[in-house]
């Protein structure tokens, strides 16, 4: 059965029905309009969703808004409750989605920090929004809360992994405690936002083609075939898989090992790498430093922007609103990116950390 | 096969000093220095984790439940002490340590060689930007010497020895260094825990400063200096008889990192 996700907006029925149609011609969830016409106070609201029981909510961030049917409360308050009362109540958590202009989610979201755990995703309204990658992620979302509101999951079905003991024991600690069992929100916060959205022990597919210099642009098929070939067992099969694409950094590296003769990818660079991998029977090419600034092939990350391979020893750590965990590894912009200041549209900008040495080397290269 | 209890225990107790020494890093150098530290605490507690390593006649030695020991890839450091750095035009550079430490429990409270084998590999890397190829190494290690190699050079057991080109890029351009095996100069052993406190000395001066400061490093350090540095200076000194003149150099003015 498809997952059912409720949307709450105050704007007219009318202009909303491109993104109620955006995600049902898809087909993969179904998203249902709230008639907000005689909804006003926050309790009507909240019974109405009660009793239309969805697997999520897909909810504007400024219900109090201009709309034709504003509210009298923002997102977070109706989320607030919703979190609160999965705790208190029998109300099982379910996925709780965010959607505004991009302007407007800077203004207010992004400032407001103490809301962010309330909910699993956000996307923009924006003039072609990606409809099946978004459906892809709610889909994933709602599956993946019922199967963990079903019963108690052990950590190794969770992640997939018997050998979670290998990582940094920081990592899974939260989920040992006997006395705090975590609700499937808490679960899906983790999985998402920590393990998801930094690279770390799971990383994106760029990083992982970055770590073993290849460049994809250049390299289509032979990377599809290596993914698929040599790769496979690297990938990422727990929880909310099905909506993020993630591998395993550990496994990538050691399966590397296996054709490079116990070489390890980070004493190479990535000729060398490249190297090793096409003596194993494929054809792949080297990825090139990000011109004119960037020398070092010793890839490990990429540049936010540019997407490219990056040796973080030559770029900048981004400026991330939360504090990274130790085990969690920064995102980077190339000096190339920074210098033309791309990607401050999307917040992209660097850590004040790193401003005098952008400023020294404007200076060096003046 | 699985490690005693006995020896679990011992090892446990590293693990937990290991695991406070990382906690303590990241609260004062931060930027997630303490996760592959904590790769070493995995191995230490793990009991199915036995290191291998070459014994003194070169027999390879592996699942021994007394031995323990880590290895630990690319702990990385940022270099503070950029001042007198050559060539010019350097503005960033980066210390990386591969270590592996394997030892024998029965050796640890006594006055014997504290390791069965150490590889304690540095890559420093500079960033020139203004320069065609930009990326500048060098590089050092500290080797403890097996034995069952011959060689007919002069090997301290401990020894530490200078690396122009670490990378071995084929391609090196010498210009108008040397580059040559000796001398391997006479070192004291280091773990973990005082090789890096060592490179933090040395590359991050003001972090070094604050973790003397601190208790609990005072109190850590100390105990690996008298389990790793006392064997090694008392056996060393043990060549000479002290005739009762008193000792007026002091230690601490030759090794300014004893606590």
């Amino acid at each position: 059965m498809k997952p059912k996700y409720l949307y709450i907006d105050d704007e007219s029925p009318e202009q909303l029905k491109s993104i109620v149609n955006g995600f049902n011609d898809i087909g993969l969830i179904n998203v249902e309009l709230v008639d907000l016409k005689n909804i006003i106070v926050f309790e009507s609201l909240k019974s109405y969703i009660i009793k239309h029981k969805p697997d999520g909510l897909i909810i504007d961030l400024r219900l109090d808004g201009d709309g034709i049917n504003r509210l009298d409360f923002p997102a977070t308050t109706l989320a607030q409750d919703f979190r609160t009362s999965a705790v208190s109540t029998d109300l099982k958590p379910i996925p709780l989605v965010l959607c505004s202009t991009s302007s407007k989610i800077r203004a207010t979201y992004d400032t407001d920090k103490s809301s962010h755990d309330l909910f699993d995703y956000k996307f923009e309204k924006s003039a072609n929004p990606d409809w099946r990658k978004f459906s892809n992620k709610l889909k994933s979302l709602a599956d993946t809360y019922k199967w963990l509101n079903e019963k108690s999951r052990s950590l190794e079905e969770i992640i997939g992994r018997k050998d979670w003991k290998l990582f940094d024991i920081r990592i899974f600690e939260r989920f040992l405690d006997e006395e705090q069992k975590l609700n499937s929100n808490d679960i899906a916060q983790f999985i998402v936002k920590e393990l998801f959205h930094h690279p770390g022990i799971l990383v994106k597919e760029r990083t992982v083609a970055a770590r073993l210099g290849i460049d994809i642009e250049a390299s289509v098929n032979e990377w599809d075939r290596l993914k698929k070939e040599i790769l496979s067992d690297c990938l990422y099969t727990g929880a909310f898989s099905k909506g993020w694409e993630r591998w395993w950094h550990d496994k990538v590296a050691l399966k590397f090992q296996s054709i490079s003769n116990g070489e390890k990818l980070q004493n190479l660079n990535a000729e060398q790498r490249v190297s090793y991998i096409n003596k194993a029977g494929f054809k792949v090419n080297a990825a090139q430093p990000i011109k004119p600034y960037c020398k070092s092939t010793e890839f490990w990350s990429t540049c936010e922007f540019y997407k490219k391979p990056l040796d973080p020893f030559e770029g900048f750590r981004i400026f991330e609103s939360v504090e990274l965990k130790p085990w969690q590894e920064p995102k980077y912009l190339s000096f190339s990116a920074e210098l033309e200041r791309k990607g401050r549209d999307k917040g992209l900008r660097p850590h004040p950390s790193e401003l005098d040495r952008i400023k020294d080397l404007k200076e060096t290269l003046s | 096969m699985a490690v005693p209890d006995k020896i679990m225990h011992f090892r446990r107790e590293r693990a937990q000093e290991l695991r406070q020494f990382a906690d303590k890093l990241e609260t004062y150098i931060g930027n997630g220095i303490s996760t592959k530290l904590y790769d070493g605490v995995n191995q230490l507690k793990n009991p199915d984790y036995i290191p291998a390593f070459r014994n003194e006649k070169g027999e390879l030695i592996y699942n021994n439940e007394n031995i323990w020991g880590y290895t630990i890839d690319d702990i990385k450091l940022d270099v503070t002490t950029l001042k007198h750095l050559k060539p010019k035009g350097i503005n960033k550079a980066e210390v990386y340590l591969n270590i592996s430490v394997v030892s024998d429990y029965r050796n640890w409270e006594k006055i014997k060689d504290p390791f069965c084998e150490l590889n304690f590999n540095v890559i420093i890397k500079g960033i020139n930007p203004k320069t065609e190829q930009g990326i500048h190494y060098f590089g050092f290690h500290l080797d403890r010497h097996n034995e069952s190699q011959s060689s007919d050079e002069i090997h301290p057991v401990y020894h530490l020895q200078y690396n122009l080109n670490p990378k071995d890029d084929e391609e090196f351009e010498y210009g108008t260094t040397l580059n040559l095996d000796t001398p391997r100069f006479l070192h004291y052993p280091m773990d973990l825990i005082l090789g890096l406190t060592y490179l933090i000395a040395n590359f991050h001066p003001t972090s070094y400063s604050k973790l003397i400061e601190d208790r609990e490093i005072i109190k850590i350090l100390k105990n690996y200096q008298e389990k790793i540095w006392k064997p090694y200076c008392f056996s060393m000194s043990n060549h000479w008889k002290n005739d009762g003149l008193p000792i007026e150099w002091h230690q601490k003015s030759i090794c300014p990192f004893l606590l």
